[in-house]
């Protein structure tokens, strides 16, 4: 070929179509963060709103024994939901993977319609659904369990409940493909080599899920740490995870720099947590 | 519309733009009123906007504000790129005086405002000149609001929060919004003013610490509280008079009572942002709503309390007790959320609902 | 090493019937092909024996033992998937030694005994690799080796070579075989390739719609099918449909064979003789046979190593192998012996 152009593409748009993606992760996840960045460490102007400079009052803030107890609970709280979720999870989606084909879709279907419900209906059903009024606590008193009907929200167990409940669509989903595709052969190659059920469940199984586990357990605990509504409605004070907190100074105090302070050091901690786990999880396979 | 003036405005519009012409209909002036979304909005979408368009000839165009401050975040943002989202705006005294101090708020002009005069002094916002940037638009009250299956007596004061109620309670969650430094302030001490001395302060916060057992509920969101109280689940708290009087007027078994302290009474002021370009239907539109005629609609029909001194009032009795009392209120300390907002709020976060 | 034994087994599927009345006894340290089509039930037989699935009703016996009644990881079977089932997650070695493992066996005795059958399966030093790093040759023998690390009562195979290509699959198959007899351990193998199974086979297990339709040495199920089903999936046969005219004959196509029939048949029952194409010898002019058949060549293909001709007799086609010089369109007469003929019942 003498083309002249020979060894260039002659049409330019499949170049122009790859830097699409890239303008839009540019434009929709970077640059709001670095604006939040800047952000926080704008000068708050308490009796108005803030002004451009470089201090670092906000991350001052940030870092008191008070802000720092609230990230406490909130990694706290977001690690034992997740965990809880992958309690449920795991053997619920082991077994629906199990099933035929033809049964497995109506439950998927049902999960993916969970995932569909807002946080806002999901905090107010739960919320009603622990009440003393009209909660399931009245069922128990009928059916002679309970003497008298108890108020169960707010509290620590009703706000788990509903970061569980929220989570749970999420954890299946994300752990579906990964339990189907472990053939059952191997289960099967393990009993006719003289494991149990639970020993080849142990010894075949969990090694390899593990990863799938871990990811699944990643992906939770960073989609509750960012939950705020639910731990407001259904939690106590003392369980009011830092979204909460930040959530109040964005939208109620008009303090934005803390507001971007306070989510700066919320994004480090989960990042940093989850390569921690990751890294834990690779080094011992 | 009617299908004749549609085609009417289609064929105007039509030469305008193939005229290029800007044509300036002199009988389509309109105005962006920001009112906070839900209820609000939609009482003056019915009963209010109608009733100034009928009287002015001024189209009105509701905007749904946020609660909270991020309209007023909104709206300064929008003042530095030249912008207004809406010419008048519905602003919590807070944020009066929080866009004040960034200067958000373009002066009124008061030869234009004829029926300031029957306004409540507290209700017109003056900056640090004197100058008029706010009007008194609503009030409404927070009081102590009880279930009466719960609690057949009616309380009689805020120190009720105080007495053998472990976990009976619901009150808001904030310090800026509660004002509950203020009631104990007002209950127990010697009002806003113990506020302002630090071993006063103090005092208050310890006393308000000890009604921490009794709490169920810091709420955030009104509907949740509402319901609880509604269902007995939270027999007592503090909530808004008018709320809950619709929901007592539903058949609901809740009532709301004013202390003999007073119930709190906070308000929002229209205020115009420093750069809206309709500032003379927006004068119009102020002046138009600061009628006391106006104020007995707003108060029969949106249930609020009327900013209008009562004598130039015409509702009954029992239409005034509905939205309002004769009691002195409790005002709420907004200099201090606003000077010392950072430092009150952290040590409310860890000293009462921590 | 005592027989195996299966007793009047049925299993069901919810609806659906897998196995109907299955009784066999199957020989000592043989080696057993179950050879069907595919969901005539053999591998759920296999899964059966190896305590996979549980029978609906009937029991299966090793000697004296019943067999059924010990749960499936107690049953010492080795076993080889379709698929392999190699543990992604341990070493070759970890792979062969784990049965041991689950029994407490030390390190250092499974890591020799494990070395021992990487050499019985000839992939010595092996033992380290992932299995990601292996070929699906090595698979197949590092899974036969896993079976076998046991020293199991019985060694079965669910399809193990299919997922091998044609040239690998013929080398193991006589591996296989060797194996079996070096080690004389009863074992079955599932498959679905007559060929495979007439290869490695001692004895041969034909399964179809959901039964046993014949047991026996390979030659004999080839040469002496017992029902039309058997003589139709073992390679390929003639039907020619017939009827019995005493207890020497039958007529066919217009002729009168002499042929030895099964008593139970009745004078002027309807059945099929059965011949297979290679039995079938081809001539230009009428030779001087009894069983002969007169007709014309419709159609000739090449086989390479042989030649197959249908010739049309009376309206019905039949195939021929072997070499001729004939074209189509050709007059030919067609003999065989009758000794090579099956009378089947219809």
């Amino acid at each position: 070929m003498n083309h002249p152009s020979y060894g260039k593409p002659k049409n330019r748009w499949p170049y122009f179509l790859l830097t699409y993606p890239a303008i839009m992760i540019l434009l929709l996840f970077f640059v709001p963060l670095c604006i939040m960045f800047a952000l926080s460490f704008f000068k708050r102007i308490q009796s108005a709103f803030f002004e451009p400079a470089f201090v670092f009052e906000n991350y001052v803030r940030a870092f008191s024994t008070f802000f720092l107890q609230r990230i406490g609970v909130s990694l706290w709280v977001a690690a034992v939901a997740a965990f809880i979720c992958l309690l449920i999870a795991f053997p619920f989606t082991f077994f629906l993977s199990r099933l035929r084909r033809s049964r497995q879709v109506p439950y998927l279907v049902l999960l993916i319609s969970i995932l569909s419900l807002s946080e806002v209906i999901i905090a107010f059903s739960w919320s009603l659904l622990l009440s003393k009024t009209s909660g399931i606590s009245n069922l128990l008193v009928a059916l002679k369990l309970l003497d008298a009907p108890v108020s169960w929200a707010p509290g620590f167990v009703a706000m788990l409940s509903a970061l569980v409940y929220i989570s749970l669509p999420l954890a299946i989903i994300v752990l579906y493909p990964s339990l189907s595709r472990l053939d059952v052969s191997l289960t099967e190659a393990a009993t006719t080599l003289g494991a149990s059920p639970i020993v080849s469940f142990f010894n075949v199984v969990l090694p390899n899920v593990r990863q799938a586990l871990l990811t699944t357990f990643i992906l939770v605990f960073i989609f509750v740490l960012g939950s705020y509504l639910i731990p407001q409605v259904l939690g106590r004070p003392e369980h009011w995870t830092l979204p909460v907190h930040i959530t109040d100074q964005a939208l109620l105090k008009s303090n934005m720099p803390l507001a971007a302070a306070l989510a700066m050091l919320l994004l480090i901690a989960s990042a940093g947590l989850s390569l921690l786990t990751l890294r834990l999880g690779r080094s011992q396979l | 519309m009617k299908r004749r003036e549609f085609i009417k405005l289609a064929a105007t519009t039509g030469v305008a733009a193939v005229t290029g012409l800007n044509l300036n209909f002199a009988q389509e002036r309109s105005l962006k009123v920001g009112v906070y979304g839900g209820y609000f909005k939609d009482s003056f979408d019915a009963n209010i906007f109608p009733k100034f368009t009928e009287d002015t000839g001024i189209k009105v165009e509701s905007v749904a504000e946020p609660t909270g401050e991020a309209w007023i975040v909104q709206l300064e943002t929008a003042a530095k790129a030249g912008q207004a989202p809406a010419d008048v705006s519905m602003i919590a005294q807070g944020s009066m005086l929080r866009g004040m101090n960034s200067g958000l708020w373009a002066a009124l002009d008061e030869s234009k405002l004829s029926n300031l005069e029957f306004v409540r002094e507290q209700l017109q916002n003056k900056d640090a000149e004197g100058k008029l940037i706010g009007v008194g638009a609503v009030s409404w009250y927070i009081t102590l609001v009880s279930n009466t299956d719960v609690f057949p007596e009616a309380p009689t004061s805020w120190d009720e929060l105080w007495k053998d109620h472990k976990n009976q309670l619901g009150l808001l969650a904030l310090s800026s919004n509660s004002y509950l430094l203020e009631i104990t302030a007002k209950t127990f001490f010697e009002g806003n003013a113990t506020l302002d001395t630090e071993e006063g302060l103090n005092a208050v916060f310890a006393k308000l610490a000890e009604v921490k057992n009794n709490v169920q509920l810091w709420y955030r969101d009104e509907g949740q509280f509402q319901q609880a109280l509604q269902a007995g689940e939270i027999p007592m708290g503090q909530y808004y008079h008018d709320v809950t009087g619709l929901a007592a007027a539903d058949g609901f078994p809740v009532r709301s009572t004013f202390p003999k302290e007073g119930g709190v009474l906070d308000s929002g002021s229209w205020a115009v942002s420093r750069a809206v370009k309709k500032l003379d239907e927006a004068h119009e539109y102020i002046n138009w709503f600061s009628q006391p005629s106006i104020q007995d609609l707003v108060a029969r029909s949106v249930g609020t309390a009327p900013t209008v001194k009562r004598e130039f009032l015409t509702l009954s009795e029992d239409e005034f007790a509905a939205v309002s009392s004769d009691i002195e209120p409790i005002i709420p300390h907004y200099a201090l959320h606003l000077n010392r907002g950072d430092e009150i709020s952290q040590r409310w976060s860890e000293e009462i609902t921590g | 090493m005592p027989n195996l034994i299966i007793q009047a087994i049925s299993k069901r599927f919810g609806q659906t019937v897998a196995l109907e009345d299955v009784s066999l006894t199957l020989p000592e340290a043989k080696l057993i092909c179950f050879l069907g089509p595919s969901g005539c039930g053999k591998t759920t037989l296999l899964r059966l024996i190896a305590g996979l699935e549980q029978a609906s009703s009937g029991k299966i016996f090793l000697g004296e033992t019943e067999l059924s009644a010990i749960a499936a990881h107690k049953r010492n079977i080795g076993m080889v998937f379709q698929s392999f089932a190699l543990f992604p997650h341990l070493n070759v070695a970890n792979n062969i030694a784990y049965g041991l493992k689950i029994r407490g066996v030390d390190k250092l005795t499974r890591l020799k005994r494990a070395e021992e059958l990487l050499e019985l399966v000839q992939l010595s030093g092996l033992g380290k690799r992932h299995i990601s790093q292996l070929s699906g040759g090595q698979r197949q023998r590092i899974a036969m080796a896993r079976a076998l690390a046991l020293e199991p009562d019985l060694f079965l195979l669910d399809e193990p070579l299919s997922a091998l290509d044609a040239k690998l699959r013929e080398a193991m198959q006589v591996e296989l075989k060797l194996l079996q007899q070096r080690l004389g351990i009863t074992t079955i193998v599932v498959t679905h390739d007559q060929q495979e199974a007439m290869t490695m086979a001692d004895v041969i297990v034909v399964m179809g719609e959901n039964r046993v339709q014949q047991i026996g040495a390979p030659l004999e199920i080839y040469h002496k099918p017992k029902n039309r089903f058997v003589a139709d999936f073992i390679g390929s046969n003639n039907f020619i449909p017939a009827l019995v005219k005493d207890t020497q004959s039958v007529s066919a196509l217009g002729s009168i064979f002499e042929i030895a029939l099964p008593k139970s048949l009745k004078v002027g029952a309807q059945v099929a003789l059965s011949i297979r194409p290679e039995k079938l010898q081809l001539y230009s002019s009428e030779p001087p046979k009894s069983s002969k058949l007169a007709g014309t060549i419709k159609f000739i293909r090449d086989l390479g190593s042989t030649v197959e001709t249908f010739v049309e007799v009376a309206g019905h086609e039949l195939s021929v192998k072997g070499i001729q010089h004939l074209a189509t369109g050709d007059k030919v007469w067609l003999s065989f012996d009758p000794a090579d003929a099956v009378i089947l019942e219809v």
